[in-house]
């Protein structure tokens, strides 16, 4: 991996750090194909996010159990747990966490695309991931203000 | 009827009449035997009377010469006497003689004879006295006395013979009665018996006669229908049939051939087969082998190389599929042969199509692996773009690139590896075997990922002569195959090695899995196109296209239950040899028993 790949170094590259860590919103990814997800999170943390990685269902559970996540960015095709699998067992266990998946296929089962907030294609480009995912989490708070 | 019986009814019907009529000869025989003795013994009736009468005649000569000389007493009258006196006892003695057989007349002959030897002595007396004593009257009252019983008794014998003589000649009459009855009788019932028997005979011979007619109809009949039958089944089925005789020239055609060669039947009757069915080779145009000379060269069914063209009578052209098989007497000569042919133009072309589909098939398995191993790194790549569009950083920006230009030869190398399974050379080429699996492998990585199988494989460096197209598909049908054997959980052990096959080097690809294996009942259907054990998602082209495309390049595919003791499911076993005689437009469909006839 390269050296100026870690978060910690983007973070500082980019002024970051000194944010309010309470303001910025926490996603995490999920994906199999290590260098994508890494450069998927480089753009995520430029766009000001705090990004958790996980390289298959399992640990991207146990993340997503023991750490305050704001959103899930969510690989379909993964050995093992595919991304439908998760997002249900995501569903079960915080059911209010917007799910966003992404996917290589342009058709995926619908009680896989039920299950999650949003369904995006791989290729579409940054723009359209950094977008719906503003609207997930933008979404995600003002129900969680609405809440209380 | 067969012809021993038929002579010995002849035998008998020329025997029973002769011996027959030698019956009827022999009754008639004895009857007219018969009659003979009864009318030799009418004979001896009158032969008796004449010599009695004789007799007579002579005794009263005597008595006449002895009047004479009582009345005259002159010796000349003695004369007559004198004469007969010897003659007389010859006579009784010829009697004697003749009545032998008869007591009553031999005893009325002796008493005739005693009565006579009285009349005689007297007379002897009479000649012993003077002349003058002998002329008293009492002596010749006397005399007259005795002869008069002499006399008596001669007609007593007379009397006595013609009643014989009358009874014997009424036995003639019956007798000649008899022979006729006889002779009729016989005629009748002989000529009664053998008309009975001749017309028996007759009836039995012309019976057979008219069976042997109606089982020659009968025959004639089915020969007819069996003709008919065979006509209409060979004008009906739908190849071209062609039948020579042992010289090979044509004996019939039936419509398919007429059509296909162009020829009518009374112009090709009797011409050399090759005249009409003229046969060369698709790649070389040299002509082919007459199957004529093959048939009698071998001598058993033959089919016809694969790339056979036939040319029709106006020159126009198309593919055949043929065979042809002596035909034999009883006596397992051959009298003939049969060519049996089909134009298989149009099946080449579906056989081509449905290759080509298969290879779309092929595709659209692949079409969900392709589209995440280009998309993933399309994704990378569009992601990497926007970071680049805002980076200040020259040499971070610089980073950004090498990883694009990475994943961008990632999608590139995931799309030759799917384009090489199209683009194929126009002869075989030298193909590491080795390279090609690793690249289909490459392919199939993440389907393989995905159904969670795990691949161990162990490859050596071979290297044959093929088409790596069409190899590749071959290994892209039969992993995936394997893939989906094995299930969620299983693996698939791949080996490849060198192997020798009948003194041909070449390599050996075997593929094992951890499925269920192949079930006893599937297993003749596998390399049947359209066969499927996958529903919808086979196209049930796969392993008809795998096998097709192996034998084509010399080698062999089999598919068995492993018996290995982790692999326990399917084995597929491919042997390719190491040089290939296989060309661009060789036929990759199966061939099944023209490649063991041809």
């Amino acid at each position: 991996m390269p050296e100026w790949y870690t978060p910690q170094k983007l973070n500082a590259a980019e002024g970051l750090t000194e944010k309010n860590l309470s303001a910025v919103a926490t996603i995490l990814c999920i994906d199999d194909e290590a260098l994508g997800l890494h450069i998927r999170k480089t753009v995520l943390e430029k766009a000001g996010y705090r990004v958790l990685t996980a390289t298959d269902g399992a640990s991207g559970l146990g993340l997503f159990d023991c750490e305050p996540i704001d959103a899930v960015v969510l690989d379909y095709s993964m050995p093992g747990m595919n991304g439908g699998q998760v997002a249900s067992a995501m569903r079960r266990s915080k059911p209010g966490i917007p799910i966003m998946l992404l996917s290589a296929y342009m058709h995926l089962p619908e009680d896989v695309t039920s299950e999650v907030d949003t369904f995006v294609t791989k290729g579409e480009g940054a723009q359209v991931l950094l977008s719906k995912v503003a609207q997930l989490v933008e979404s995600a708070r003002s129900a969680e203000g609405g809440n209380g | 009827m067969n012809v021993r019986l038929f002579k010995k009814i002849l035998g008998q019907a020329l025997l029973v009449p002769v011996l027959l009529l030698l019956a009827v000869a022999a009754a008639l025989s004895w009857q007219i035997l018969s009659l003979v003795r009864a009318q030799l013994w009418l004979d001896h009736s009158d032969q008796v009377t004449a010599q009695v009468q004789e007799l007579q005649k002579l005794i009263i000569d005597q008595e006449t010469g002895l009047r004479g000389y009582q009345v005259t007493s002159d010796r000349q009258f003695l004369a007559p006497f004198q004469s007969a006196s010897p003659l007389v006892p010859q006579r009784f003695e010829a009697l004697r003689n003749l009545v032998v057989n008869d007591p009553d007349q031999k005893s009325r002959l002796s008493e005739t004879y005693d009565r006579y030897e009285i009349w005689l002595g007297f007379a002897q007396r009479v000649l012993a006295m003077p002349p003058d004593n002998a002329r008293d009257t009492d002596l010749n009252l006397r005399g007259k006395e005795l002869m008069d019983d002499v006399r008596a008794h001669i007609q007593k014998i007379l009397i006595a013979e013609d009643r014989l003589r009358r009874a014997r000649f009424v036995a003639v009459r019956r007798q000649v009665r008899s022979v006729l009855f006889v002779l009729i009788g016989t005629a009748l019932v002989s000529g009664l018996l053998i008309a009975i028997f001749l017309y028996s005979r007759l009836r039995l011979v012309s019976s057979a006669y008219q069976a042997s007619l109606d089982e020659a109809q009968r025959k004639n009949d089915e020969l007819f229908q069996s003709k008919q039958w065979f006509e209409t089944t060979l004008e009906s089925i739908g190849d071209g049939v062609i039948a020579c005789d042992d010289q090979g020239r044509i004996d019939l055609m039936n419509q398919v051939a007429r059509q296909m060669t162009g020829w009518a039947m009374e112009d090709a009757r009797g011409l050399p087969l090759d005249q009409v069915f003229k046969i060369i080779n698709e790649e070389t145009r040299q002509a082919a082998e007459n199957p004529v000379d093959k048939v009698r060269r071998l001598n058993a069914v033959v089919g016809l190389a694969n790339h056979t063209l036939l040319i029709r009578k106006d020159g126009t052209e198309m593919v055949l599929d043929d065979s042809a098989a002596p035909i034999r007497d009883s006596r397992g000569d051959m009298t003939g042969i049969v060519l049996i042919f089909r134009d298989v133009t149009v099946k080449r072309r579906s056989d081509s199509a449905l290759i080509a589909n298969e290879k779309l098939a092929v595709a659209g398995r692949l079409a969900a692996s392709i589209a995440h191993e280009i998309h993933n790194p399309l994704d990378s790549v569009a992601n990497l773009h926007f970071l680049l569009r805002s980076e200040i950083d020259s040499a971070r920006g610089h980073e950004y690139l090498q990883l694009a230009e990475q994943e961008l030869g990632r999608a590139l190398q995931i799309s030759r590896a799917m384009l090489s399974l199209y683009r194929e050379p126009d002869s075989p080429i030298s193909v590491d075997l080795e390279d090609l699996v690793e690249s289909v492998l490459l392919l199939l990585e993440r389907k393989i990922e995905q159904q969670q199988v795990t691949i161990q494989r162990q490859l050596s460096v071979v290297t044959i002569q093929g088409f790596p197209a069409e190899l590749r598909q071959v290994f892209t049908n039969l992993i995936l195959n394997a893939v989906d054997a094995a299930g969620a959980g299983g693996s698939i052990m791949i080996n490849l090695q060198p192997e020798t096959v009948r003194e041909e080097p070449g390599a050996l690809i075997e593929i094992f899995d951890t499925g269920p294996g192949i079930k006893p009942e599937i297993e003749k259907s596998l390399f049947q196109p359209f066969f499927t054990t996958k529903g919808d998602k086979g196209t049930g082209l796969g392993l008809w296209v795998s096998l097709g495309i192996v034998q084509k390049h010399g080698g062999t595919l089999d598919m068995l239950n492993s018996g290995h003791d982790v692999y326990k499911g399917a084995l597929v076993r491919v042997y390719l040899p190491a040089r290939t005689d296989a060309t661009a437009i060789d036929r990759a469909t199966v061939h099944t028993e023209k490649s063991t006839a041809a």
